[in-house]
């Protein structure tokens, strides 16, 4: 009997993707109910096994119970979504005005969004902060980029000229900061990830397109560039991938529906990468942009990961539908 | 026929459960099961609550600020999370069955007009 209403507690409460605090109420509120339900059909007759049998059927499929439940409790209010689509507002700004140039702007830029995931992570990260805490990773990933960067330089002019072209020291320095943000970022995302990884996908949604941007548009020499003309369409580009980032996110958040989040962030990033790419490259280099496209999946995916054992059965469900998963029980009955 | 008529009666029930929580909850604050035992008892067991359906009902209630769940111990000893309605929840509930009582009148008029 214990054993029938733990396992489907357990199995229930490895598909609620909520805050632990949410879920362990929600769990407990159903386990008073299966036992007081139990009681009372085992006071009309039934064995104890029939009776555990009887109550959970009448909580039916765990999975329709679970989503139910994820839609009522991480649909955000407009007050909560406003917030959360405030950093891609802002970034559309920048780009708009031309002011990612501008070191002033964009220091007081990431002060404000680290400055607004110290606040949200004290606070127990409620959901708008997800955002914040996506773009607040943004240095340590440019950092490590360059670090990673002044390494395999290094590697290149020691292979094709046989000397360093900087220091040993210099290079011992950038493997130990290679190392500490990677571990940085890794942590972040696991702990993150941990209760919902949709959440943590939503706040690495912008990351590709802006990988895109650094690697295409800025290595490029568009930055440099002396056609206004020119810089100034990237950057229109970019404002208003921003804001179709903003609008998809505003839409995350309003529609509770975890597969509809999930298709929406699978839809959204790769999309605006190909309209980047079709309105600044004029659709040339497609096999470079295929390859982003497919990472940016995986990125985006790839919060998932940090958590397998709970989201096996939920990935296999988004690549094979829900009657090609594994064998746990769907219900009690 | 049955198993239509059965039917109906699921359809009619999803499209009034916030209705008849809210009707339950303005006598007296309840728990989940109590609530699920007071429906059988006051309809004569016409209507059965599902409680997959009726848990995700009362949070989505609780959500939008018309009932307020508190754990309390009920006289049983045993902690249980009780629904209170909300001043928002009695306004609604208000709205809803004056509504109700307009849809009915019409669906009477229409399917019965011998009996006006």
């Amino acid at each position: 009997m214990a054993s029938q209403l733990r396992g489907y507690l357990k199995t229930l409460e490895n598909r609620l993707h909520l805050d632990p605090g949410e879920r362990d109420e929600i769990l407990v509120e159903l386990e008073t109910h299966i036992e007081d339900r139990t009681q009372d059909l085992i006071d009309e007759g039934k064995s104890s096994d029939e009776a555990v049998q009887d109550a959970l059927s009448g909580l039916g499929s765990y999975r329709a119970l679970a989503d139910q439940f994820y839609e009522v409790h991480s649909r955000g209010s407009w007050h909560h979504t406003a917030l959360a689509v405030l950093p891609h507002i802002l970034l559309a700004f920048t780009y708009a005005f031309h002011l990612w140039k501008n070191p002033v702007w964009v220091g007081a830029m990431l002060t404000i969004a680290i400055g607004t995931s110290v606040v949200g992570w004290r606070k127990g990260r409620p959901r708008w902060t997800y955002p914040w805490l996506g773009y607040s990773l943004v240095a340590p990933i440019v950092s490590w980029g360059l670090a990673m960067s002044a390494v395999g330089y290094g590697a290149w002019v020691v292979l094709t000229q046989g000397t360093l072209p900087l220091s040993i020291p210099i290079y011992i320095a950038s493997f130990v900061y290679i190392g500490f943000s990677l571990w940085i970022v890794i942590r972040f995302v696991s702990r993150v990830a941990r209760p919902d990884w949709v959440m943590a996908s939503l706040a690495v949604l912008p990351m590709p397109f802006l990988a895109y941007w650094f690697f295409f548009f800025y290595n490029w020499g568009f930055a440099e560039s002396e056609n206004v003309r020119q810089l100034r369409e990237v950057d229109s580009s970019a404002a208003i991938v921003f804001m179709i980032i903003a609008v998809a996110t505003a839409v995350f958040y309003r529609i509770g529906k975890r597969l509809i989040r999930v298709a929406l962030l699978l839809i959204t990033t790769p999309s605006l990468i190909i309209l980047a790419w079709m309105s600044v490259q004029g659709g040339r280099g497609y096999m470079g942009v295929f390859v982003f496209v497919v990472m940016s999946m995986a990125v985006l995916l790839s919060p998932a990961l940090f958590d397998l054992k709970d989201n096996r059965e939920e990935l296999a469900e988004y690549v094979f539908g829900a009657d090609q998963t594994s064998g746990l029980p769907e219900s009690a009955e | 026929m049955e198993v239509q008529n059965e039917l109906y009666r699921r359809e009619l029930l999803k499209g009034s459960t916030e209705t008849l929580l809210l009707s339950l909850l303005a006598t007296e604050a309840m728990y989940g099961y109590q609530l699920v035992k007071e429906m059988d008892n006051r309809s004569s067991g016409y209507f059965r609550f599902k409680e997959g359906t009726l848990y995700p009902a009362l949070h989505r209630l609780e959500r939008d600020e018309m009932v307020e769940g508190k754990w309390e111990d009920s006289p049983s000893g045993q902690a249980r999370r009780y629904y209170y309605i909300t001043g928002l929840g009695r306004a609604r509930l208000e709205s809803m069955l004056q509504e109700w009582s307009k849809f009915t009148e019409a669906v009477n008029l229409v399917a019965r007009p011998e009996n006006i």
